[in-house]
Parts: structure tokens; sequence; C-alpha cells
């Protein structure tokens, strides 16, 4: 972590219960020190939508929103949350696939819904000034609503919040990342933002 | 849901919120235009354009120069989070746009 407020600014309840997420997932991963960290300025506010993003959509399951969010970090080149969503995708998807999904989207054997989805959130990803109209048609072709586009989008956009974050301030890598991915895969993200 | 964040991360903070302001909009303007006005100082105006287009590209010595330029750590914090966030919440603008059209 390159700011030293992160590791050491949270308030002395926060420190306690930090003690409680290293117990069950093996460490405090670092989106949780920074959504924790002032949270009034950021974390209470941005939580609710990464949650809202991974846990509460209706035409996307789990692990079709962590194979999105391990597909937008695998395109902002994001080690941090690439390792980490791969490792929650897994608890759904054999590996083979999820690595076969992130090293060829165009080739991967999945599902065309799935697969233009990905290759749209590739390109808002990368290249977003150059999106147009003509993106959106092949995600109408495969039937998908505004809806079901808006809520991938809403992961694409919530990653590409926290992908920078962590390549910014340097999250140090998970050193168990099946454990993080279990608990994110029964959990969710409702301990994102740590009170006190 | 957005414009709570928005609301937050401009309102009250240790770094001046015009600059916050300007930040978010820099980043904006990347997403959508792939070109922005530049910030100052000049470090800043740097590190703002790496965490929008090439975050894994930051290294120590980014937010080292910006202490050294006397940016505190709540600060850099800050702007950190506003660049970051401008970067999730423009893409999101982005396609709701297109699929108003």
């Amino acid at each position: 972590m390159r700011l030293k407020i992160l590791k050491n600014g949270h308030t002395f309840l926060q420190k306690l219960q930090f003690r409680v997420i290293k117990k069950m997932m093996g460490e405090v991963p670092g989106p949780i020190a920074v959504m924790s960290y002032r949270r009034q300025f950021f974390g209470k506010h941005f939580a609710p939508w990464l949650n809202q993003a991974m846990r509460k959509m209706k035409h996307w399951t789990i692990g079709e929103v962590e194979l999105m969010a391990a597909f937008v970090s695998k395109n902002n080149e994001c080690q941090y949350c690439y390792g980490d969503h791969v490792a929650v995708a897994k608890n759904v998807y054999e590996e083979k696939l999820v690595i076969a999904i992130m090293e060829d989207i165009d080739t991967a054997p999945i599902e065309a819904k799935l697969k233009v989805t990905l290759q749209f959130l590739q390109k808002l990803t990368v290249n977003p000034s150059a999106l147009t109209k003509n993106d959106i048609a092949p995600l109408r072709e495969v039937g998908l609503s505004n809806d079901a586009i808006q809520e991938a989008v809403q992961v694409c956009g919530a990653f590409s919040v926290v992908n920078r974050l962590a390549d910014a301030f340097d999250f140090e890598l998970s050193s168990q990342p099946a454990k993080v991915g279990r608990f994110l895969f029964k959990n969710g993200y409702g301990l994102a933002s740590v009170k006190g | 849901m957005l414009e709570k964040i928005i609301l937050s991360i401009l309102g009250v903070g240790k770094s001046k919120s015009d600059l916050r302001k300007q930040t978010l909009e820099k980043v904006r303007n990347i997403v959508r235009r792939d070109t922005s006005d530049d910030l100052a100082p000049a470090l800043l105006n740097t590190y703002v354009d790496k965490v929008a287009r090439h975050a894994y590209k930051v290294v120590d010595r980014d937010l080292e120069a910006l202490k050294t330029d006397g940016f505190s750590e709540d600060e850099i914090f800050e702007l950190t989070v506003t660049a970051a966030f401008a970067a999730g919440e423009a893409r999101v603008k982005l396609v709701t746009e297109l699929l108003a059209d």
C-alpha cells in the first residue's frame, strides 16, 4: 500500500473489526482498507454501488458477474482484482473455462449472450471513446434488454473504479486467493466498507 | 446512487474542492473524448492521466513526487479516489446515453 494512512489511519473500532476479517479471509483486502478509510468521503457511498452491481442483479448470475469483474480487471491489467475475481468465478465454473474466457473471449466456448456482453465490456474498458450505437446491435441481436445491458455496465463501471484504486494504491496481492474467492462467493460485498 | 458518491467526493475534504472537480471533469473527458484539459500542477496532471488511462503503470515515485510537491497523503487519497470514480461513472453514463438514443 503506497499510502500509510490506508495501512494505519483507520479508527480503533475499524482496526478491531479488521482482526475478525483477517481471521475469516486470511487478510484485510485492499478494497476494504480503502472503502473503510474516512468512509464518509467515499466508501460509505461507493460500497452500496459495488454490492448492487455484484449481488443484486436480476438478469445475471453471481458466476456471470464475477466473470465480468475478472474480465474487466484483465483488460485493465489489474493483477490484484483479476486474481481474486477469477478465484470467485472458479466457485461456479471449471478453471479451464474461466481461463479460456480470460485469454480469448472470441474463441471461448460460452453462450452468445455472455460472449457479446464481455466483448462489449472489453471495448468499454479499453476504448470507451470509440463506442457507438453500432456496438449495441450485437447485444440486441442476442435478445439483451436495456436493463440487462445496464446491469453488466454497472459491473464494468464499479470495477473500472476498483481496478484503478488497486493499482494506484498498490494493493498487496492476496496470499490466499482461493480463500478470498470462497468468502466473496458466499458472503458477497456487504463488508466492503467497515463502520466505526 | 452515483449522484450521492459525486456529492460526497466533491464535498468537504482536505484537498481543494475545485481541484477535485477539475479532476472529475478531466477523467470524464478522457473517457468520452480521449482528450482533456491539463490540470495544474503538471505533476498532478500526469498522475491523474495515468490513473485514468493505465493505472497499472503507476509506480511508487509518482506518489512520492506528489508528496514532494506538497500534497498530503489525504489529498492524494481524495484526488485518486475522484479520478478512479470518474473513470467508472463516465463509462456508465456513456452507455446510458447510447441506449437512450
